[in-house]
């Protein structure tokens, strides 16, 4: 029988580009073209300026926006609790998905879940865990509150109460409990990382029931090399993604600071980026003055925010792309994107990044949070005649979209 | 504090001559003459008293006690001042007592308000207090009533067992409707009335009691004892006088009891302003439903049926454009908000060669605002589009129903459409579609059809009715809404509990048979499931015709109404008209 498949996922790339909506949708637009499957949906939680009305509305053929939002970010509970026995669950009853293949729960809460299987209980439910959020209250960080970002390795009740001085460890035990009986009514989950799909483990949902799938890239040639001028060498850096405090572009600039004036004469570093006008004031401003002083020299250039279909044209006139993360990252999409592009990281060695990058071999690993040590790659990377080389041609081609999907419709059966 | 001013006189008056003078107006001559034999001649009466009578203890007149006062006031007989001139002066002020409480009185005050109260329950008063209430109230007339209290003396006691405490009041539509709210401590049971200076009586109409932690915490050790913090009150009097001072009291057994007075200001005749007063009492929402029901349900009804005698009196304008051709329906749009979608209907009229020779167009004004553009652009569009149409006037604001109802006051064709402004036909032919199913079909009452918001999902699809065990209330709700059309699980005509109000024909006969559309519901809410529930009630069918599809731009020509919160309530006040008038049919889905 061929499978009918609802993909849900907190926000609809038309409006918003981050990697896991765009992982949905892509995966979603796999299934349509999939000849095991009888016909896809994608409902998309949605911000039209109106507040969490719970209104389900079309978006445009078999694609559907969702106004929720979540009131209770402790126990991930929805705002509009009305909606989901009525429109949510006429919306169910209507499309008779046999397959709900979830990404994210933020902003829409876990209740949906139940709800999916009330209205009947043969709907096969899959999770897509794009963060650590069931683990860790702090946006799914696995990252401490408070000064520093100190990287947090393990969860538990009383660790997580010094992070939320206002909860109670038994808080966080009615959290975790509250989660994992939402996720007990899930058939399946999907990481796009072995270290995400461990964390995972350890935190409680069965070993056999959580499978590693990366995220699916366009089934493209690379780029062939930047040209160099005589006597140049790949010394032209990237950073491509949000700039916020966890992405580590102050690890970046720190890292050029380290270096001499003549050492940054021999480098630049492209900075697209979007979103530094919402972080708070002192990382805004702490970013600004050191680019200031770099763009001025010459160093840096600020490109700012691109549309993902304008990424593969950026990535041609450099030559490595930098991800300075401070936090674990689960499969950050710019690590497959370099690699799709034929361009090698430097990356922190941390998480789902060390996973993703082998250091000396599609690319460069630094010490994570230690701007000294990504300036020794970067000057290491700047200045080697063959290391750039050795590095593309030990890239693995990505999964592509198709075969994304493959692997996903295999393990639904 | 006893308070002898040496103060000079500002004239040569010698001290006698002052206390002489300034009791002179109060001293009973007659009286004293009478009681104490003296001589009636001159001042002989007075002089006796300032001298020797007072000492003796003679009175200056029946009401003062100079004994009585000198021995409540022990600072008094030892200054050695004249009693009553100090009174007169001073402790009259000082709220001094001059008079040793009746014994009966001193005795019930001793006692504990508890004991009071329940001796008052069953005193032959209150037994004759209820008779004398039950008979007014039974004859509509309070002469029994205040018969009863011409038979009581009024006490200048507080009362024994009830604390009384209005904070605000007012009134709407000039006294037609009153309101008093603060708070009251009783140990028993009360019997309150209020009255006017012009002796006007007035009984509570409704009495709605809500909580008050404030004063619940401040009387705890109070001698009348408070067991629950619903110590709030709100009261409903009727046919009072703005601006006029009414006065409350309350009976015990020992008589009529000053509780306090108020002077109610006047909000106005409008009722959604008398709502806007009303929903700021502070009650939990589960209990909304049944104070509205019971109380401010009961001021705003009555204020509305004025309203609305008011407004029938008002002259309709109509300016006609064109002629109409006779017709087979009716269309008859409120406008209201805005007017720029007059031209997108038009644009798909003028396309329909149905509406052009068949239907008859109404747009009814119902919002002042819109009166000076309306007639400049509807003398261009009829020009542009060469459809005849009518535009009426009503003279101001008469909400969904009542623009409807004056809508239909100018129809001619058997059958009536009432369509909003913001509901656009995607092609021609929908309404003689929806015409020829309802012709067809004797058993349908009333006809809509499917309504698909901009993005083309579905805005109607028939309606329900969804309990609010949290609220006590049944809702309206649009099963379906937001699913592509394809999705509807009806793809023929259907029959539901309701259907949207946006875009309904039914026939003139049974328009009339039902008395058209109601107009008690504030504002705008459940007028037509209302009126869905009232062709059900004649035994006719309530349909919907998914195949026959218009575009609805929901909510963008009302909605614009006060803050959400105030919206919610208003919501609550007419779900529950709504089901006290259809809670039988709305619970028995089998009558579909």
């Amino acid at each position: 029988m061929k499978e009918r498949i609802l993909v849900v996922s907190h926000a609809h790339p038309d409006f918003s580009l981050g990697g896991a909506e765009i992982a949905a949708y892509n995966l979603y637009n796999e299934y349509k073209k999939h000849p095991d499957i009888e016909e896809a949906w994608f409902l998309a939680r949605a911000d039209r300026g109106r507040g969490a009305t719970g209104q389900i509305r079309k978006r445009r053929d078999n694609e559907y926006l969702w106004e929720q939002s979540i009131h209770d970010w402790h126990m991930m509970k929805a705002v509009n609790q009305d909606c989901l026995t009525t429109w949510f669950t006429d919306l169910i009853t209507a499309l008779k998905p046999s397959i709900v293949h979830m990404h994210h729960y933020a902003h829409m809460g876990l209740e949906f879940i139940r709800v999916i299987k009330a209205i009947n209980p043969e709907i096969r439910i899959f999770l897509t865990l794009h963060e650590y959020m069931a683990i860790c209250k702090h946006n799914g960080q696995m990252v401490k509150t408070g000064e520093g970002h100190k990287l947090c390795s393990s969860e538990s009740y009383d660790e997580c109460r010094q992070c939320f001085p206002d909860n109670t460890a038994e808080d966080f035990w009615l959290r975790k409990n509250y989660f994992k009986r939402h996720f007990d009514l899930i058939d399946g989950f999907i990481s796009p990382s072995e270290f995400l799909r461990q964390r995972y483990i350890q935190w409680g949902i069965k070993e056999d029931d959580i499978i590693v799938i990366e995220n699916g890239q366009k089934d493209i040639a690379p780029l062939a090399p930047r040209l160099l001028q005589a006597g140049e060498k790949r010394n032209r850096f990237a950073y491509f993604g949000q700039v916020n405090p966890y992405k580590g572009i102050d690890i970046l600039m720190e890292a050029l600071r380290s270096m001499t004036k003549e050492e940054r004469s021999t480098m630049s570093v492209e900075i697209h980026g979007a979103n530094l006008e919402v972080q708070s004031g002192e990382f805004q401003e702490k970013v600004k003055l050191l680019a200031k002083k770099f763009i001025k020299e010459g160093t840096v250039r600020w490109v700012g925010p691109y549309r993902p279909e304008e990424q593969l044209a950026r990535m041609k006139e450099i030559d490595w792309v930098i991800v300075p993360s401070i936090w674990w990252e689960n499969s950050p999409m710019v690590i497959q994107e370099a690699f799709t592009a034929g361009r090698p990281l430097i990356v922190s060695d941390i998480g789902g990044m060390k996973e993703k990058v082998r250091d000396g071999i599609d690319g460069l690993q630094f010490s994570a949070r230690n701007p000294i040590a990504l300036a020794s790659k970067m000057k290491l990377a700047a200045s080697s005649e063959i290391l750039w080389e050795q590095c593309v041609e030990n890239i693995n081609k990505p999964l592509t979209h198709e075969n994304c999907a493959i692997q996903h419709l295999a393990f639904f059966a | 504090m006893l308070k002898l001013r040496k103060s000079k006189p500002v004239t040569t008056e010698s001290p006698d001559s002052h206390v002489k003078r300034v009791i002179t107006e109060e001293f009973d001559k007659h009286y004293y003459c009478e009681t104490y034999g003296i001589s009636e001649e001159n001042d002989e009466a007075i002089d006796h008293f300032l001298t020797e009578g007072w000492k003796q203890g003679y009175d200056p007149c029946d009401w003062f006690s100079v004994d009585g006062y000198l021995k409540l006031n022990p600072d008094i007989k030892q200054s050695g001042v004249n009693p009553f001139f100090h009174y007169v002066v001073y402790g009259k002020h000082e709220h001094r007592l001059f008079k040793e409480p009746d014994l009966d009185i001193a005795g019930m005050t001793e006692m504990s308000p508890i004991v009071v109260a329940k001796s008052f329950a069953n005193s032959e008063v209150y037994t004759e207090a209820q008779l004398a209430k039950q008979d007014a109230i039974n004859n509509s007339d309070l002469t029994s009533w205040a018969k009863f209290l011409d038979g009581l003396d009024e006490q200048d006691t507080p009362h024994p067992f009830i604390k009384f405490n209005p904070e605000a009041s007012v009134c709407f539509n000039s006294g037609m409707e009153g309101c008093i709210t603060g708070w009251m401590l009783s140990a028993g049971v009360e019997i309150i009335w209020a009255e006017d200076k012009f002796g006007a009586l007035y009984f509570i109409d409704a009495f709605y009691k809500y909580p008050r932690q404030d004063v619940f915490q401040a009387f705890q050790n109070s001698a009348i004892p408070v067991v629950s913090a619903n110590l709030g009150f709100a009261i409903r009097i009727q046919n009072i006088k703005a601006g006029v001072e009414l006065t409350f009291k309350g009976l015990s057994e020992r008589g009529i009891h000053i509780l306090a007075s108020v002077v109610p200001d006047n909000i106005g005749s409008n009722p959604v302003d008398a709502a806007k007063w009303l929903f700021g009492l502070p009650t939990p929402m589960h209990l909304l439903s049944s104070r509205f029901n019971e109380f401010d349900g009961l001021i705003i009804a009555n204020l509305m049926e004025a309203r609305g005698t008011e407004v029938a009196k008002l002259p309709h304008r109509v300016y006609e454009f064109g002629v109409s051709p006779s017709s087979d329906v009716s269309i008859i749009i409120p406008l209201y908000g805005r007017i720029d979608f007059v031209e997108s209907q038009l644009l798909s009229f003028a396309d329909d060669p149905y509406i052009k020779e068949k239907a008859q167009l109404i747009f009814v004004v119902d919002d002042p605002n819109l009166l000076a553009p309306i007639r400049p652009l509807a003398e261009n569009l009829y020009k542009l589009y060469k459809i005849p149409f009518k535009l009426i006037w009503g003279g101001v604001n008469r909400g969904f129903s009542g623009a409807n109802n004056l809508g239909a006051e100018y129809a001619d064709a058997p059958y009536l459409l009432f369509l909003n402004s913001d509901v656009f036909p995607q092609q021609p032919g929908w309404l003689e579609s929806l015409k020829q199913a309802i012709e067809s079909n004797e058993e349908i009452g009333v006809i809509t059809p499917r309504l698909v918001f901009a993005d083309g999902s579905i805005q109607h699809a028939g309606m329900t009715f969804l309990y609010r065990t949290d609220l006590n209330i049944w809702i309206n709700h649009h099963p379906n809404m937001g699913l592509d059309p394809e999705l509807d699980p009806n793809k023929e005509l259907t029959f539901c509990p309701s259907v949207t109000g946006a875009c309904m024909l039914m026939r003139r006969v049974d328009f009339d048979n039902i008395g058209g559309w109601s107009t008690d519901y504030l504002i705008g809410d459940f007028e037509d499931s209302d009126l869905c529930l009232k062709i059900r009630n004649t035994g006719k069918k309530v349909a919907y015709l998914p195949t026959v599809e218009l575009t609805h731009l929901e909510r963008q020509s009302f909605g614009i109404t006060g803050t959400e919160d105030f919206r919610t309530k208003v919501v609550i006040l007419n779900a529950t008209k709504h089901q006290s008038k259809w809670r039988s049919l709305i619970e028995s889905p089998a009558s579909v």
